[in-house]
């Protein structure tokens, strides 16, 4: 039931959507088949949207471990700004090292750089009391506008137009993958994998997996079990920091190869809803991320193809297959209707000396 | 005997699988006591929300004076001239007395075009009524001062005026006199029988049994959800209304003697004074406790224990404030300056005050819940992965050990009940044998099998050298297990006895504030 619910509510999403779709004058069927056709059609269609799924993946994270420990992180969009800029930095002003030092140090640059953004939150929750809703919101506004200052100020490109920086040392390109075409898919994506599947396992198998749970589901019992929820909580807003920031690698290290300013359609809110979704499990994280990344890529092509579609498209499913997961009411309604008598009866009444 | 202002015929409640009453038949009789007692899940308290019209029955019928009612709402209720006092009293703390009161009251006067809600409220009038009907029993209430001010004794004044103000004449009261010092409780019978003398009908939800023999005229035991007896309390002891609650017998006294031979002081706190953000300043607290004895610290809930439990817990955030004034020692050493983990780390147990809050992650398993105790390095390496084999087998000893139902590591802590989650608290804390345990109200809402074996344990740990400061709200159990005794009241420690000159009178005086 616990692992139903998620994929029955993407489905009623959907199909809720192409209600929509009718309301709006158009075929669902065509609309549905337009979907599909850009978001799986070819090689470089799958490519892009595994291209979008991707920072998703980092972004749900990010979302998923600080709410493992109880908090709502809404900065990852700022975050994965801070985490870009680093590493976009980082390659900048050493271009000539060898890609052996260089990717590592890359994606260590881009961890850092969103971990120390994600440190300040925390740390003004554990030492000021501030919420963390309300500092990451402010938080992404200060990324937007200091990234964009240093982008443009201290390290720009005056061969370009665009609003972007200097592109960074040729040694810090990850390769694209030929079988996607033109599409950026590069390792980025196994790095994704590579960091769902630690997350996966420092949520099991830790101890500070278990502190970061225990801190999440009750404060104060955890306080009395001799574990420093100050820290834990710090902890939790620079790992989740760091996943967001992770964003970098594959835009700067995989895509464009520099700072370009808005490079994000979003990824750090779209994240939320992946890691909702995902209902924070680690490992449930990339086929949400892939789902959200699929509709942003599927959706792209709406505007050409219908007068009364557009990408926004994407926007409304995303809400509506929210609002179908959180539709408590209804969820336990439908249960109700069909319940069977409990099987754990017996083991409560057991239970009771 | 007397008409009947209740019957309950056959009722029949449940929720989903499980069965909160089952064929569940008594009658009260109009003037008189009766007392409904029952472990903790007996389902009490689903008797009196059918009674109030908070739930309705499945089956059978509820009678009040000879009449079968249904209420639908408690509104329904206080019509029929029930009024319930709950254990958490259901008062707003920032309206003033009156305005509490004037909050339930129906408004009848004016013309029945203004929706009642728009009609004026006659405060004045009010208040004379209400003082006039305080007047009758010789209590002061502060009418005009937030009820969150006043203490406890008074807040439950004010809600049984509140039912007499409302015309009610059969009172259920749920656990009434868990807020109150045992002089209080004294005075607040006396009340209770003058109302019986007047007429009312008082059905009173109880665990003391004492209370239920020294009170009351009839009783009703509820076990698993069925009456088992209901009876004149004549002719009844302690141990048969306890042995008829249990269904088996069991002994009240936890067999003790008094304390072999104090070793050297491990746990030692002389707090000068302490003004926490949150909660009541302490001052003068001073607590010396030795290998091999149990300190009692008995006083009225929040007079200063939680702040007291909150500084033995984390030294290092209360002394952090430049209020804090004194020293703490434990095992000898000074400890001003541990955080919780150090004091996990020296090997002292705590059994919080209130296990859901702060003992144990309900959503997680037993083998889980495990990992708050002291021994949480025991079981992860030094690069923090964890040992889950050991854990698992170890929490199975434990729940061996303890007696613990189910017993299965993989459970869910918060699908135990009440009794056996303590128990487990019990174990975690105390399997390894601390040096120093500091246990809050170890067995509140706990059913008396339980409270029989953690009082056991707790003793045996005694004996084996461990120094246990208890703080409990039960002044029995702090006089049945204690080799000292430390009265505290708003903030201090005000007296203190040794075991065998405590007396109750004495200690009860001391736990009032020393005002007779």
């Amino acid at each position: 039931m616990r692992f139903l619910r998620p994929i029955v509510a993407a489905f009623a999403g959907i199909l809720l959507g192409f209600l929509v779709t009718l309301l709006a004058g158009e075929n669902p069927l065509k609309v549905f088949a337009v979907l599909a056709q850009s978001a799986f059609g070819s090689p470089y269609d799958f490519g892009m949207t595994i291209f979008y799924a991707t920072p998703l993946i980092f972004t749900g994270l990010s979302v998923a471990i600080a709410f493992k420990a109880g908090l709502f992180n809404i900065g990852a969009e700022g975050q994965l700004t801070m985490g870009a800029l680093a590493c976009a930095a980082v390659g900048i002003f050493f271009p000539e090292l060898s890609p052996l030092v260089a990717i590592p140090l890359g994606i260590f640059m881009a961890f850092v750089g969103g971990s120390l953004y994600g440190f300040v939150p925390g740390y003004f929750l554990v030492k000021r009391g501030s919420h963390e809703v309300i500092t990451t919101i402010m938080l992404n506004f200060i990324a937007a506008a200091l990234s964009s200052w240093v982008a443009l100020n201290l390290i720009p490109n005056p061969a370009s137009q665009n609003p972007e920086s200097r592109p960074v040392g040729n040694a810090f390109l990850l390769e694209r993958y030929s079988f996607f075409q033109d599409a950026p898919v590069t390792a980025a994506l196994f790095l994704a994998i590579f960091v769902v599947g630690v997350c996966a396992f420092l949520l099991r198998k830790t101890y500070l997996g278990f502190s970061l749970k225990a801190c999440g589901e009750n404060a104060s019992a955890s306080e009395y079990g001799g574990i420093s929820t100050s820290r834990t909580k710090i902890l939790a807003m620079v790992l989740a920091g760091g996943l967001a920031g992770l964003v970098g690698v594959v835009e700067i290290m995989g895509n464009s190869g520099r700072f370009r300013l808005d490079f994000s359609p979003g990824y750090g809110f779209t994240g939320i809803a992946v890691a909702f979704l995902a209902r924070s499990e680690p490992l449930a994280i990339v086929p949400a991320a892939l789902l959200f990344g699929a509709l942003h890529k599927g959706t792209l092509d709406l505007d050409f193809e219908f007068s009364n579609m557009s990408r926004d498209l994407a926007l409304v499913l995303q809400a509506l297959i929210i609002l179908s997961l959180s539709a408590d009411g209804l969820w336990s309604k439908l249960i109700k209707s069909r319940a069977k008598p409990p099987q754990n009866s017996k083991s409560i009444k057991e239970g009771k000396s | 005997m007397a008409f009947p202002a209740v019957e309950f015929q056959k009722v029949t409640k449940s929720f989903g699988s499980i069965v909160a009453n089952r064929e569940v038949s008594f009658t009260v009789g109009k003037g008189t006591i009766h007392a409904l007692v029952g472990e903790n899940g007996a389902g009490k308290s689903t008797c009196m929300k059918l009674l109030y019209g908070m739930y309705s029955a499945d089956s059978g019928e509820i009678l009040v004076n000879g009449k079968a009612v249904h209420f639908g709402t408690p509104r329904d209720a206080m019509l029929q001239g029930i009024g319930m006092v709950h254990q958490h009293f259901l008062l707003a703390p920032t309206l003033s007395a009156l305005d509490n009161i004037l909050l339930m009251k129906p408004v009848s006067s004016g013309s029945r075009l203004i929706p009642q809600a728009l009609r004026p409220l006659s405060r004045k009038r009010t208040l004379l009524e209400l003082q006039a009907l305080a007047k009758e029993f010789e209590w002061e209430i502060p009418w005009n001062q937030p009820v969150e001010n006043l203490p406890l004794g008074i807040q439950q004044r004010i809600e049984i005026l509140k039912l007499l103000y409302l015309r009610a004449d059969i009172l259920v009261l749920d656990e009434p006199t868990a807020v109150l010092t045992p002089h209080e409780v004294t005075e607040f019978f006396e009340t209770l029988r003058k109302f019986r003398n007047e007429g009312k009908t008082i059905l009173i939800v109880t665990h003391k049994l004492k209370e239920v023999l020294s009170l009351a005229d009839e009783v009703t035991v509820l076990r698993d959800g069925e009456s088992v007896a209901s009876c004149s309390v004549e002719g009844l002891t302690e141990e048969s209304l306890a042995a008829l609650m249990v269904g088996r017998p069991v002994s009240l006294k936890a067999s003790m003697g008094a304390s072999a031979f104090p070793g050297r002081s491990l746990l030692c706190a002389n707090i000068v004074s302490s003004k926490p953000k949150l909660g009541l300043p302490l001052k003068d607290v001073c607590i010396d406790v030795r290998a091999g004895e149990i300190i009692g610290i008995a006083g009225v809930e929040g007079n200063g224990q939680s702040e007291l439990l909150r500084l033995l817990q984390h030294p290092k955030i209360s002394f952090s404030e430049s209020t804090t004034r004194g020293e703490i020692e434990i095992l000898g050493k000074d400890a001003r300056h541990y955080s919780v983990k150090q004091m996990r780390k020296m090997g002292i147990g705590f059994i919080p005050e209130d296990r859901h809050l702060q003992g144990l992650l309900l959503d997680k398993s037993l083998w889980e819940n495990m990992l708050l105790g002291c021994e949480a390095s025991r079981f992860h390496s030094r690069f923090g992965f964890l040992k889950q084999k050991e854990l698992v087998s170890y929490t199975l000893q434990i729940l061996e050990e303890f007696e613990v139902r189910p017993l299965d590591p993989f459970a869910l802590a918060g699908s135990l009940s009440g009794g056996n989650q303590q128990k487990f608290i019990c174990g975690r804390e105390t399997a390894f044998r601390p040096k120093v345990l500091v246990a809050s109200n170890p067995t509140r809402g706990v059913d008396i099998g339980a409270i029989e074996f953690i009082h056991e344990h707790l003793l045996r740990l005694r004996d084996t050298g461990t120094a246990i400061l208890l703080l409990s709200a039960d002044l029995d159990e702090v006089m049945m297990l204690s080799d000292r005794i430390h009265v505290m009241s708003r903030g201090s420690i005000t007296a203190s006895f040794l075991r065998n000159e405590a007396d109750l009178a004495e200690i009860g005086f001391h736990m009032g504030g020393g005002i007779r």
